[in-house]
């Protein structure tokens, strides 16, 4: 029947409704990502004003990006369920999560978006949904956990807990399909990233005050946190002080034995001896001795940053120049995977006693990282 | 003469000028335009990954200079890890993604020979 009898619809037949049939046969990916609510045999969701599915396996919306953000989802619920609007009062698809309650009793499978939504509205709407959740619960007889006293059947009643621990460990449960055995906080923010991971940004926002989960774009989902856009452009995720002297001709060396890296962010915050040694080439000459201090941005997300990625290339430019006193200023890019789309954003300024003038490119290799001292997260 | 030479050391000056702006800008320019192309390169390559469907193998890994682990599929898709490793990920390990989108299961090959959910990334990150 395609498009014309899904699950969905069962009950409430919409005549109107236009056939779109794949001509590629029975869906190979039927079941996967909310499909399982139309036929096998649908093509975009039966809704090809809305989406696309240029390789006849899913259907997405044109608007759907990566990462799924806050607007997305009600998109993907759009997609996903295209004739929902039908059922809703006056038709609202984008609206208070009310409607959401309203669209579980209609949908019982739809609760999976409805939770989304809850976690995503947040503030009186979330606490709202948490009656309205355990009621579902109770009321089709869904145990969310099959361990015996298991942590999240005790935090059913624990007032304690936030709706969104309640909802993630229905996630833990019915979405990744996995018995949840403990639920420390470390565990928490595991949890919190894959569900980042497969549902997308939102999903996992604000859990454990925006830090359990990261934007794909680097940093966490506030601004202002320590991870945040603002304290990152304050306070770099990386710092180097490296003493040492440089002597170029057009083509030149630099060694920096006493060099120094303060890891500010990441798994292994702390300070490192890491020598380097780098190679010039440009225009001019001259010779330098002194200090450089250099502050480094990573392209990624600072969490995952370890104590390992500051060893290996940098490739850079610079300009040298003095007499007797000299400064250096200089830009370069240390890449942390061979694609070269993530890693450090270096700038670096130096001051010394040196003499001549010089422009041109510097690769620089960092040859090991010595932990002198770390401190924990 | 003497005016001759004055000249002459002028024009080489000059010359030498030149040398230094051309080779000195050819050398900055050569840098910034790798940088461009990796990146340009790099986004295109993730668009390609987030457009095709996976179902493949981790065939081998291998370290960026400790900075990153790469996992290699039998499909030539690569992904990112940071180290340390443990049990993220593993040579043997069947991957499973849809078409548009950048996440992706991990299954793993149980001692009964059956490949049993693991865990799901995202291919944007780095975990």
């Amino acid at each position: 029947m395609g498009c014309l009898k899904s699950e969905i619809l069962e009950q409430t037949f919409v005549p109107m409704q236009i056939r779109y049939k794949s001509a590629l046969g029975i869906d190979p990916l039927a079941d996967a990502g909310g499909q399982q609510t139309l036929s096998p045999y649908h093509a975009m969701g039966c809704n090809p004003a809305l989406m696309v599915d240029p390789f006849g396996l899913q259907g997405q919306t044109s608007m759907s990006t990566p990462g799924m953000r806050y607007f997305d989802i009600y998109e993907d619920i759009r997609a996903k369920f295209p004739t929902l609007h039908m059922h809703l009062p006056g038709g609202k698809l984008f609206g208070a999560v009310t409607d959401y309650y309203k669209m579980s009793s209609i949908i019982p499978s739809f609760l999976k978006a409805e939770a989304s939504i809850a976690i995503l509205s947040g503030g009186a709407g979330g606490r709202g949904f948490k009656g309205s959740f355990q009621s579902y619960l109770i009321s089709n007889n869904i145990e969310l956990i099959n361990k015996n006293r298991s942590v999240a059947t005790d935090a059913l009643n624990w007032p304690n807990r936030t709706t969104r621990e309640y909802l993630y460990e229905y996630f833990r449960y019915t979405l990744l399909e996995e018995v949840v055995v403990t639920a420390g906080k470390a565990d928490w923010k595991d949890w919190g990233k894959r569900m980042h991971n497969r549902f997308g940004g939102s999903l996992g926002y604000d859990f454990e005050g925006y830090g359990a989960v990261q934007q794909s774009s680097g940093g966490d989902g506030s601004w202002y946190s320590w991870n945040g856009p603002l304290m990152r452009a304050l306070v770099p995720d990386k710092f180097t002080i490296a003493l040492g002297a440089e002597i170029t001709g057009i083509l030149g060396i630099g060694v920096q034995p006493i060099t120094f890296s303060i890891l500010i962010r990441g798994k292994e915050p702390g300070i490192y001896y890491t020598p380097q040694v780098n190679v010039n080439l440009g225009a001019g000459a001259f010779f330098s001795a002194g200090v450089e201090f250099t502050s480094s941005y990573f392209t990624g997300d600072p969490r995952n940053i370890t104590a390992s990625m500051m060893t290996g290339h940098t490739y850079g430019i610079m300009a040298n120049g003095g007499y007797l006193a000299d400064v250096s200023l200089g830009a370069s890019y240390s890449p942390t995977n061979s694609r070269g789309t993530q890693g450090f954003i270096n700038r670096s300024a130096g001051i010394g006693v040196g003499v001549g003038a010089f422009g041109g490119a510097q690769y620089q290799y960092t040859i090991g990282v010595i932990p002198l001292w770390q401190w924990k997260r | 003469m003497a005016m001759e030479k004055i000249v002459l050391s002028m024009v080489n000056k000059n010359r030498m000028k030149i040398f230094n702006i051309i080779f000195g800008g050819i050398c900055i320019l050569a840098v910034i335009i790798w940088f461009i192309y990796l990146q340009i390169n790099g986004r295109k390559q993730e668009k390609e990954d987030y457009i095709k469907p996976i179902f493949s193998k981790v065939v081998k890994s291998n370290s960026y200079y400790g900075r990153s682990v790469e996992f290699h599929l039998e499909d030539g898709v690569k992904l990112y890890f940071m180290p340390p490793i443990n049990d993220k990920i593993m040579v043997g390990d069947s991957i499973r993604k849809d078409a548009n989108t950048y996440v992706y299961d991990v299954y793993r090959k149980q001692p009964n020979g059956e490949y049993k959910f693991w865990t799901t990334y995202n291919l944007m990150d780095t975990n």
